[in-house]
């Protein structure tokens, strides 16, 4: 058993350490606990989001998203259907209070939508964004796949793993997934590169957002219910020329690149996929409607992509848009993007497939 | 025999001292932090913590 000399002798020789007067071990440990406890605080404690009260001059794409997001955290307990993906996506629904109403409707439950698509959303990006949100309550997920979004490898989502546009911060779970798969381990550090992110598009951060969180505030719902505010396609829509230069281009640098490359990108939609399911959400695949100009891409593609969409569950897991409802070249800004009447042509269609998933009755039919 | 001003003017030292004290202590935390922050950023630069991880056999 040691005596206190001996104790006393073992302490001192670890004077190097600064903990040879309690004095200067306690402005030491002092020192780490606060800087600790800030440190932990800010990755872990939702302070990150600046435009959670919509108070920065919110007004398009990622700023909209990162407020809708706040809103979304803080309603828990609502049954939630959940849309992440890209511009065509983002473009595909109406205003969410709007498709919300109807679905309640339609359920005769309460039922929130949310569209968290937006620009170019990297998968990467998604996975992040539907980790911030809650796990309690039931959740839908539809995550949007084209062959644009199923063209990538582990390299990129290597790279995407600190790089979110839209200022989400990294999730653990899919830095962990990342570690597993690919042996590459990235930053743990999630907060700073956030912040910077939307400093960039114009949050104006405060010391006191390092102890406080923003409140969420309400948003209003759009003027419009089919030109939702995070709506960046209006009318007027391309020329057919216009549309069929776009499709050539996209053709030409993406075709062959997505042959080689969607099997990887299946297999990581699926892991997302196992991951929420095992969180207790329903995970379904969507599938948006594209212009007839897109039709050459469409045939040259039309075969690997009906074979990923097979891979990620076939019908069961696929909403599936595409030729439900007839829409025509003045429904579509380019290629893909729908703008307002494209989107009241296709509401129908998708509270249909939405209610479908969610285990409701069929409208009745006059 | 010391007089009490001896005695307050001992005590006020021997504050201070417990105080400069605290502060180098504060000053070293402060600096090793620094410290391992630099690391973990040359680290991360360098992708020592991806190597490490393939190297385990992960």
């Amino acid at each position: 058993m040691w005596d206190f000399e001996q104790a006393s002798l073992w302490v001192r020789r670890w004077s190097w350490l600064a903990i040879e007067t309690p004095s200067r071990a306690a402005g030491f440990l002092a020192v780490v606990a606060i800087v600790a406890i800030i440190g932990l605080r800010t990755e872990l404690v939702p302070i990150w989001n600046l435009f959670a009260d919509g108070a920065d001059d919110v007004k398009v794409d990622n700023q909209l998203l990162l407020w809708t997001l706040a809103n979304t955290v803080h309603d828990a307990e609502a049954e939630k259907v959940i849309v992440v993906g890209g511009s065509t996506d983002r473009e595909l629904t109406a205003d969410d209070p709007f498709v919300s109403g109807e679905l309640t409707k339609r359920c005769k439950r309460k039922i929130q939508m949310v569209n968290l698509s937006s620009s170019s959303q990297s998968f990467a990006e998604s996975w992040d964004i539907l980790a911030l949100l809650p796990d309690r309550g039931r959740r839908l997920i539809l995550v949007g796949v084209n062959s644009y979004r199923l063209g990538f490898d582990d390299s990129d989502v290597e790279s995407d793993l600190a790089n979110n546009p839209t200022g989400a911060p990294t999730s653990f779970s899919l830095w962990w997934t990342v570690a597993r798969h690919t042996g590459y381990v990235g930053s743990l550090e999630r907060t700073i590169g956030s912040v910077a992110r939307q400093n960039s598009f114009g949050a104006r951060w405060r010391l006191s957002d390092l102890f406080v969180p923003r409140q969420p505030t309400d948003r209003t719902p759009s003027a419009n219910p089919f030109q939702p505010d995070r709506s960046s396609y209006r009318e007027p829509v391309w020329s057919r020329d216009q549309k069929v230069r776009q499709s050539y281009e996209y053709i030409a640098t993406r075709v062959i690149d997505f042959r080689d490359r969607f099997h990887a990108g299946v297999n990581w939609y699926r892991r997302l996929a196992a991951h929420f399911r095992r969180t207790g959400a329903e995970v379904k695949f969507l599938v948006a409607p594209t212009d007839d100009s897109f039709g050459t891409a469409t045939k040259l593609e039309s075969a690997d992509f009906e074979q990923a969409l097979q891979l990620l569950g076939a019908a069961d897991e696929i909403v599936d848009l595409r030729n439900k409802v007839s829409l025509d070249a003045s429904d579509f800004y380019d290629m893909q993007h729908l703008v307002a009447t494209g989107r009241e042509k296709l509401q129908p269609a998708f509270v249909d497939a939405v209610s479908h998933a969610l285990g409701c009755e069929p409208a009745a039919v006059n | 025999m010391s007089s009490g001003t001896d005695t307050g003017t001992d005590l006020v030292r021997r504050r201070l001292d417990r105080l400069y004290d605290f502060a180098a202590g504060a000053g070293i935390g402060a600096a090793s932090i620094g410290c391992l922050v630099t690391l973990l950023l040359i680290s991360a630069r360098h992708n020592v913590a991806s190597n490490v991880f393939r190297y385990v056999g992960f």
